[in-house]
This record gives structure tokens, sequence and C-alpha cells, in this order.
């Protein structure tokens, strides 16, 4: 491509640039009206506020709330009543 | 450090390193160490005094709460999750310097279809979102409060007959998960109600001559031409910005198409068709950036979050990974014989321990290509889209516990926004077990890039039969892991000193989300435009000969589905049962 002409890399930047927008406004909405999974994917997604691609657990707020909910499941662990000699 | 590399007489070739004081301020690694502990020293300065009003009490209120209701009854009660989500509210990063730094390192916003949502919401727009969202927000909130009366109705009658009914006992817990789950989405809804106005592009330029600045100091001192790399590294920023703007975008988001990926393909856009400019190429300073960024992600390796859900989580999480990344990287070599022996390993850390978090800490520890990065990343992009749909609708399809399902996925599926998504598809239980096995096996990147880089400086970089010293291995070895692993220490002490609710406050919630894991977000995103401005695509295929990174992919990721699904199954069910049933 470096030998091609300009005007031959500015058009095959332009080509890659609408490929992208094809991607995110043509492809991925289609296979999301396509398959119910990831329609219902895309409203769980939206409803926790998540950005799937984030890789770190500091990168992704639910996680410190994961933390802190399984954290105390452990430390304070329901063990009252009566009923779990009759289970 | 300096390694040379010279034929000796009997022709076998050997590498001799050297180290000097000099070093300290002259080479990369000790460079991105010291400019990752400044940062890391500025935000414990900033946040650590930062505390929540009246901190101490709240903790030790909710605390006395929570041990009393767990005395009290068989499951956790109102008051129980009461007294928690207070405990929850305290955070340093929500304190007026936390919004302060908030404010001056935020990324562009996210969007749906208009672009300019990124940067840019005025007060008109604002408001009519939140007026659009105001009666499902009134909804929520009605729901929210007749969840809480049919709970606490349940509770008081399990409570009436000493918690003896199991029947009762069950009734409550069904209806105090109800009422958590429309405190969520009260929670949620209000969050759509309360948008504000912002204008991104000033803090964006002064970020973006901040950073600049910021990295300048090391290249001068490292002798590399100061003007010409803030001259590239405009652009470079520009790219980066634009990647993070890409990734914000609603559906993108779903896809878990994020900023490292839009950076690489931007960045090799512009690198194989109209060419990367000569007076950008100074600023692509990749592994500058990525060392840099990895000595703050350093400080986000808490050890104390190994305990997060006991044992079965330390067995899921950290016995597993380890085993199917030296299998994946045996397999690799001599099964697939897979001419690259960085490669092999990026992928097998990327695919076992947490992608792409791993894919950089051991590309940097074992010097891999760039290129080899990029194909890591992507493999673990592609796989990641596929099993975040895929597991959940499989854990249904055979009527899996939701727990094991949770566990399954987070010890299996790559990024942890991915993971979020696939336990939040199945319930709110399953996310937080998927999300909490998933933060614990990302405390293993600090071990994995240790001991990458130790064996690539003991075993790999050496002449067959050629024996290496401690000092020669302390010569080769990349010096930024020893600040990664510092930084880890260090916070790791002061998050346990502090005790794990103010350590959730002040360390969590404050230094680390609110400060250095934003700026590391930046540097890793300069990096992946580096690297996209660099890489010719034909180099790319090459790395993908023959599709055996692909295979090799395939062949790790399906040893790793089954033998965390036994190990979560003997864990969460058959050793720890107890544990499973109060989650």
């Amino acid at each position: 491509m470096q030998n091609a002409p300009v005007f031959m890399r500015w058009l095959a930047l332009m080509a890659g640039a609408f490929m992208f927008w094809t991607l995110m406004f043509v492809i991925c909405p289609a296979i999301n009206r396509t398959f119910p999974a990831m329609a219902r994917m895309a409203s769980v997604v939206d409803a926790y506020g998540l950005r799937t691609g984030m890789f770190f657990y500091t990168d992704v707020e639910i996680t410190a709330d994961a933390n802190i909910e399984t954290a105390n499941t452990v430390r304070f662990m329901p063990t009252g009543g009566k009923n779990r000699e009759r289970r | 450090m300096e390694t040379t590399t010279r034929i000796d007489n009997d022709d076998v070739i050997t590498d001799k390193g050297s180290a000097s004081w000099s070093d300290l301020w002259r080479k990369e690694d000790y460079w991105a160490i010291w400019l990752g502990a400044v940062l890391l020293l500025v935000g414990l300065l900033v946040f650590l005094p930062a505390k929540p009003k009246g901190m101490d009490d709240t903790i030790r209120n909710a605390n006395q709460i929570m041990a009393a209701e767990s005395q009290k009854a068989p499951f956790k009660t109102v008051a129980w999750f009461e007294a928690q989500d207070a405990k929850k509210k305290l955070k340093a990063s929500s304190s007026t310097v936390g919004k302060f730094f908030g404010k001056w390192l935020a990324y562009p916003s996210g969007w749906s279809t208009d672009i300019r949502d990124t940067v840019i919401m005025g007060q008109a727009k604002a408001d009519a979102l939140n007026a659009r969202n105001m009666p499902k927000y009134e909804a929520a909130k009605q729901a929210q409060a007749q969840a809480l009366t049919a709970a606490l109705t349940a509770e008081q009658a399990a409570q009436a007959v000493g918690f003896s009914d199991s029947a009762l006992n069950a009734t409550a817990e069904e209806k105090i998960d109800s009422w958590r789950k429309a405190n969520a989405a009260a929670s949620k809804a209000k969050a759509k109600t309360e948008l504000k106005t912002y204008n991104r592009i000033p803090t964006l330029i002064v970020l973006g001559v901040l950073m600049g600045l910021f990295f300048a100091i090391g290249i001068k001192a490292m002798g590399k031409p100061t003007g010409a790399f803030l001259k590239g590294f405009v652009f470079v920023f520009l790219v980066s910005v634009v990647s993070y703007a890409l990734a914000g975008q609603a559906t993108m988001k779903q896809y878990g198409v994020e900023f490292a990926v839009w950076a690489i393909l931007i960045g090799m856009l512009i690198a194989n068709t109209v060419g990367t400019p000569k007076w950008v190429k100074p600023a692509l300073e990749t592994e500058f950036f990525i060392k840099t960024g990895l000595v703050l992600l350093g400080a986000e390796v808490l050890f104390s979050k190994i305990v997060a859900i006991g044992i079965p989580g330390i067995f899921v999480a950290w016995v597993v990974t380890p085993i199917v990344l030296i299998s994946t990287f045996i397999f690799g070599q001599k099964v697939l014989k897979m001419p690259s022996k960085t490669l092999n390993m990026v992928i097998s850390a990327d695919m076992s321990v947490c992608g792409t978090s791993a894919a950089i800490a051991t590309a940097a520890a074992c010097r891999a290509k760039k290129e080899e990065l990029t194909l890591a990343i992507g493999l673990s992009l592609v796989f990641t889209a596929i099993m975040m749909v895929l597991m959940p609708a499989i854990i249904k399809a055979v009527g899996m516990p939701f727990i094991l399902g949770g566990a399954w996925m987070g010890g299996t599926i790559d990024a942890t926004g991915a993971v979020a998504a696939a336990g939040a598809f199945l319930s709110e239980k399953a996310l937080y077990v998927a999300a909490t096995i998933k933060m614990i096996q990302n405390v293993m990147i600090g071990m994995t890039a240790f001991c990458v880089a130790v064996y690539w400086c003991a075993k790999v970089d050496c002449a067959p039969g050629q024996k290496v010293g401690w000092m020669e291995i302390w010569y080769r070895f990349p010096k930024f892991v020893l600040g990664f692993l510092v930084a880890s220490v260090l916070f790791s002490l002061l998050d346990a000193n502090m005790g794990s609710d103010a350590g959730y406050a002040l360390i969590d919630n404050g230094v680390l989300r609110g400060f250095t894991g934003k700026a590391r977000g930046w540097f890793f995103c300069l990096a992946f435009a580096s690297i996209g401005l660099a890489t010719n695509f034909r180099e790319l295929g090459h790395h993908f000969k023959g599709g055996k990174p692909l295979i090799l992919y395939v062949c790790g990721q399906s040893f790793n589905l089954i033998l965390t699904l036994t190990m979560a199954y003997i864990m969460f069910y058959l050793v720890f049962p107890e544990i499973t049933a109060k989650i």
C-alpha cells in the first residue's frame, strides 16, 4: 500500500473507516435483531451499565459490589435460627 | 543494563549482561517505575486524607448490625443488607477531591447515535434525557417501596416462629431477594435521571498536555529527542481519544470492542493506508507507556482480594489457572510446535489468567513482539464475545445451578466486563460469584508476570545447555516487573492494615478506581495506539501462519472449561456447600 498513489491510500483509509461504521451501525445491530440472546444481552449490559471489554476488575464498577457482597457473606455468614437442625 | 550477544570462538552464542548505577536514571524500565511511583504517591497523599464523613462510625455500626443479624437469622435479613449498603456508600472517589480527579481524568463519555455526546452534553439535552427517564424511575421507586414492605412482612413472619419454619424462611429469602433486585433497578433508574452537563474538550486538552509533559521527563532523561516526542504525542493522544470515544458507543460496549481494540485498529488503518507520519514516530514509545501502566496496575493487584469468597474461590481461580497456563504452554511447544515461544506464552496467559491485562503483563515480561500481543488480544476479543453469550445460554439450557455457572464463567471468560455481563444474564448472585472469581484471578497476574520474567531470563533467553547465574538473571530481568511487584505488595499491606471496609473506601474506591486506574487506562490506550501505528498487516499475518495460535487458544480454553467446571463443582457443591447456600 505504501507504493500506491496518494489518492488510493486515502481512499483505502476512508474504506476502512466505512467498515468500522458498518460494524457499529449495521452488522452488530443486525446480529442483535436476528438472535434474541444477543438482544437480551444488550438489555442486561445497558441495565447494569457494563462495558464488556474492560479487562481488569478495577475497570468494572460492579466488581466492587460483588467483592463487598461475597466478602461480607463469608465474614457475617447467617447462622441463626433453629431450622438448620430440622432441615 | 546492557545485554550483548556475541559469537565465541567455539561458535556458541552467549549473552552477557552488565549493570551500572546510571541505569537508574537512563533506562526505560526504571523510568517506568519512577513515574508510576510518583502517581501512586500522589494518589495516596490525596485520597487517604479524603476519608468520607463519619466513616469509622458507619463501619463500626454496620458491622455490629451484620454480626447481630447473622446470629439471629439463617438468611441475610433486610437489616443485614441495609447495613452493607451503608458501607458501600463510603467511597473516597465521591469526595470533592475524588470528583476533581474524576473530572480531569475522564474518558470520553458513552453515546448511542450522536458521537458529539462523547465530549459535550448541553443543558437542553441533559434535561430532555432526565425528563424522559423520570417516569421509569418513579415506577422503579414505587416497586422498590412495595418490595421492601413485602420483604419486611415475610421476615417478621419467619421471626415470629423463631426462624424455625423452613417454608417461612424460604419465603422471606425470596422476598428479600426481590427487594434487592428492585433496589438495584431503582438505583440504576435514578442515575439515569441525574445526567449533568459536561464539556470534555478543555479537560482532554489539559490532560493531553500534562501526560505529554509527564512522559517527556523520562524521554529527556533517557537522552531521546523531547521536542520530537511531544510533537508526535499529540497525534498518539488524539488516536487514543478517538479510540475511547468509539469504545463508548452503546453496541460496541455490548460486544466488548474496547479502547485497546479500537486503538490498534485505528492505528493499523492509518499505518497501512496513508502511512504513519514520520513526525509521529518519535512518540511511538509503546514499551514505555505499557511499563508505566503496568507499575500502576501493580497497585491494583491487592492480595486481600484472594479471600473474598473463601477457600472455594482460591481453588477455582488459583489452582486451576496455573495448571491450565503451564499445560497450554507445554502443549504449544511439544504438540503444536509453535515457532515463537513468546507468542505461545502470551496466548497461554491471555487465555488462562485474565485476558488482555495478562497478555500485556506477560508480553512485557517475556519481551514479546507487538504483533504477538495484538494477535493474542484479537483472539481474546473474539472468544470473549462468543463465550459471554454462549455460556449463560448453555448453563440455562442444562439447568446448571447459577452459582456453579457463575464460578465457571468467572474462571474461564477472559475480560472482567464480559464476566459481569454473562453473570448478570443469569442472576445477581451469579454475577457476584462470577465477578469475584474473576477478581481473584486478576490478582494472579503479578505472580504470572514475575514467574514468566524469571523463566525467560533463566531458561529461554540463553543458548542450549548454557547455565545462567543469579547475577546474570538479575541483569536480564525486566526491572519494571519489580516496580509492579513492589506496588502490589505495598498497596496490599496498606489495604490489609486498614481493614477490608476502610480499604474498600480509601484504596479500592479511592486511590485506585478514583485516580491511578484511570491514568493506567490512558497509558495502555497510548501504548495500543502506538502498537497500531507501528504495525504492518503482513507481519501480523506471518504470526498467524498455519492457524496455530487459534488451535492453541481453542485447545487451552477447552481444557480450562473442563477443569474449572470440575473444580467449581467440587469446591462449591461438595466441599463448601454452606458458603454456596448463603451467597
